[in-house]
């Protein structure tokens, strides 16, 4: 009885042990690149692992967005240490700086970029700022892939672009999208990029142009 | 020490105490901060801030629609066409709202986004209207409920704050105002099913005395979209929830009070601990009324009163006679009248002084006391000025 019991008691130890060791699923929602390699394996969205599988990283920009399959809360995994913008400390108290201007500018000239991929496949990037006006770049750019931190990704080709040139700053464009709803997400999508988000120095992909360029606008 | 004058000195100071407390609830319940208030509550709240820092907590979750926004036609007050402003995309919120409906799972939502403004209309807007309407347990922000839309009218609760002259920053959180409900009070009774009411004198919570206006204590706060671990903090409405199908994001909302308002870029206030989004104001608010920090504890009451009475009894001291120690100090400062530089007597005027700091600090200390632990100011400078003048008469 004596001897069931300790084997009882190292059997539950071994299994606890077990789920201990046992990580969380985590399931791949969102990657800036075509794929991941965890576990030396190639992984795409859609795809699980466990949680702390060994993830190769091919650049320090790399991102991977997943769901905790046991929490159901999501999570980003970066190859470099998440920096947390804490706006406040106990610091704060006695030293606080606040801007004056608006954070346009600077920012928008660094990170703000329109990227075009020609038919070879060639990518193409070009800076955008408020100075910088669209009608600067190559008539023959293609595609305007804008990312935004929203979320909204946005295919435009030479003839909304240039339809674009020739309405912008103007009420008639938002008049025009609004009787021409197939347009309103790209005009949003668009205007927020330029206005808004000086965020926009994504990746995409040779997939990506052949999906965008079957869509017609 | 004259006894019949020590008696009559006794009951007048217990008197003035008496209208002192009743001057300072009334204070407590004004909708914003007086005088020297704003700079001293921002400095000792460095001191709640060491011993108590602000985190996130886990049955409730964030959601932002800072970055999922919508252009329409806006007219300026004259209705002559005036360009395009950007509001909360109703679509992505009608998705939301629809899945949150069928879910059925959440605690409680506060949608601390407006929808008052007549002109500002869109093709969804009568089918977000009429499921928000359709919904349990939800409260939707507005600046008067008679102007909400009518679908809206009996979910909505007043989302402001008062300020005085030259301020903007968020001081002091109205559980009502106006006679009409704040979203932390609505929030507040539909949760716990608690009764709150409005009296010619004061507020009542439950049938006990409380404070109707309170500085809440940011106990909760994100600052940022994820933790340093990765872990989201903060989802987006649109790239994290509405984007997803309903097996990926349905139990994020299993048993939890779902924030719903721009976290991150209009909508932010400064409060005596940082610059905090409308709706974390809000929901630290709730947390107070939750926790009956509005209820002030009977020894505040009590340590007001005692704090008057001495310095009343101490005001009057001349009249009663009162025989101070023949201590050094006590002797220094009788014949401190007596120094002159020149012309100039320097040592009335430093007696003054140091009066008037003597009648301020007692009352300085016990509110600031107060302040840090039960949430509510009261200026001391006031009535310590007030007692320093009435000494001058007696």
């Amino acid at each position: 009885m004596r001897k069931l019991f300790i084997c009882l008691i190292v059997a539950l130890f071994c299994f606890s042990a077990y789920c201990a060791a046992d990580g969380d699923k985590l399931k791949i929602i969102y990657i800036n690149t075509p794929e991941v390699v965890v576990d030396g394996k190639s992984l795409h969205v859609g795809d699980t692992f466990e949680s702390g599988a060994c993830i190769r990283w091919d650049n320090p920009r790399q991102v991977v967005k997943v769901i905790n399959m046991t929490t159901k809360k999501q999570q980003i995994l970066k190859p470099e240490p998440i920096v947390v913008e804490t706006e406040h400390s106990t610091a704060d108290y006695m030293n606080l700086d606040y801007n004056l201007s608006t954070r346009d500018e600077l920012q928008a000239a660094a990170y703000f970029f329109l990227e075009y991929v020609d038919d070879n496949g060639s990518k193409y990037t070009y800076p955008l700022s408020d100075g910088y006006s669209l009608s600067e770049i190559p008539s023959k750019v293609a595609l305007l892939y804008c990312h935004a931190y929203s979320g909204q990704d946005a295919l435009i080709t030479d003839d909304f672009m240039g339809f674009l040139n020739e309405f912008r700053s103007s009420d008639k464009l938002v008049s025009y999208v609004i009787d021409h709803q197939e347009y309103w997400d790209i005009y949003k999508c668009l205007m927020w990029t330029l206005m808004d988000r000086p965020h926009c120095d994504v990746d995409f992909t040779v997939e990506d142009v052949d999906f965008f360029k079957s869509l017609k606008f | 020490m004259n006894r019949k004058r020590f008696l009559y000195s006794l009951g007048i100071s217990a008197v003035v105490s008496l209208i002192l407390l009743v001057v300072c609830y009334a204070y407590m319940n004004m909708p914003y901060t007086y005088g020297y208030g704003d700079s001293t509550i921002n400095q000792i709240s460095f001191l709640k801030d060491m011993f108590r820092p602000s985190k996130p907590v886990d049955d409730v979750i964030a959601v932002n629609v800072s970055y999922d926004r919508d252009l329409i036609p806006f007219n300026d007050p004259q209705g002559i066409p005036a360009g395009a402003i950007d509001i909360t995309d109703r679509a992505k919120l009608l998705e939301f709202m629809t899945r949150l409906k069928r879910w059925d799972n959440y605690k409680y939502i506060l949608c601390d986004i407006r929808f008052d403004d007549a002109q500002l209309v869109t093709p969804y807007d009568s089918a977000l209207f009429a499921c928000i309407a359709s919904m349990r347990d939800i409260v939707v922000a507005t600046e008067d409920p008679d102007v909400a839309p009518e679908p809206l009218r009996e979910k909505s609760a007043v989302a402001q704050y008062r300020v005085r002259m030259a301020g903007d920053d968020f001081m002091k959180y109205n559980f009502m105002t106006d006679g009409r409900e704040g979203i932390a009070l609505k929030m507040w009774k539909e949760l716990t099913g608690g009764t709150y009411e409005e009296h010619w004198w004061g507020y009542t919570c439950d049938g006990k005395i409380c404070v109707n206006s309170i500085i809440p204590d940011i106990r909760f706060a994100l600052y940022d979209i994820y933790s340093p671990e990765g872990d989201k903090l903060i989802y987006q409405l649109g790239t994290d929830i509405t984007d997803y199908p309903d097996e990926y994001v349905e139990d994020l909302f299993d048993g939890r009070i779902v924030l719903i308002g721009d976290w991150l870029k209009d909508d932010l206030h400064m409060t005596v601990r940082s610059s905090q989004p409308g709706v974390s104001i809000i929901y630290n608010a709730f947390l107070c009324i939750i926790n009956n920090e509005h209820i002030l504890p009977v020894w505040v009451y009590m340590l007001l009163f005692l704090t008057f009475f001495i310095e009343a009894m101490f005001m009057m001291k001349d009249y009663w006679k009162f025989q101070a120690p023949d201590w050094k100090i006590v002797r220094w400062f009788r014949n401190l009248s007596n120094v002159h530089i020149g012309q100039f007597n320097v040592g009335k005027l430093l007696k003054n002084v140091l009066s008037f700091i003597s009648y301020s600090t007692p009352l300085v200390l016990v509110c600031e006391f107060i302040y840090l632990t039960c949430g509510v100011f009261v200026n001391a400078i006031i009535i310590g000025t007030l007692f320093y003048v009435a000494s001058l008469f007696i």
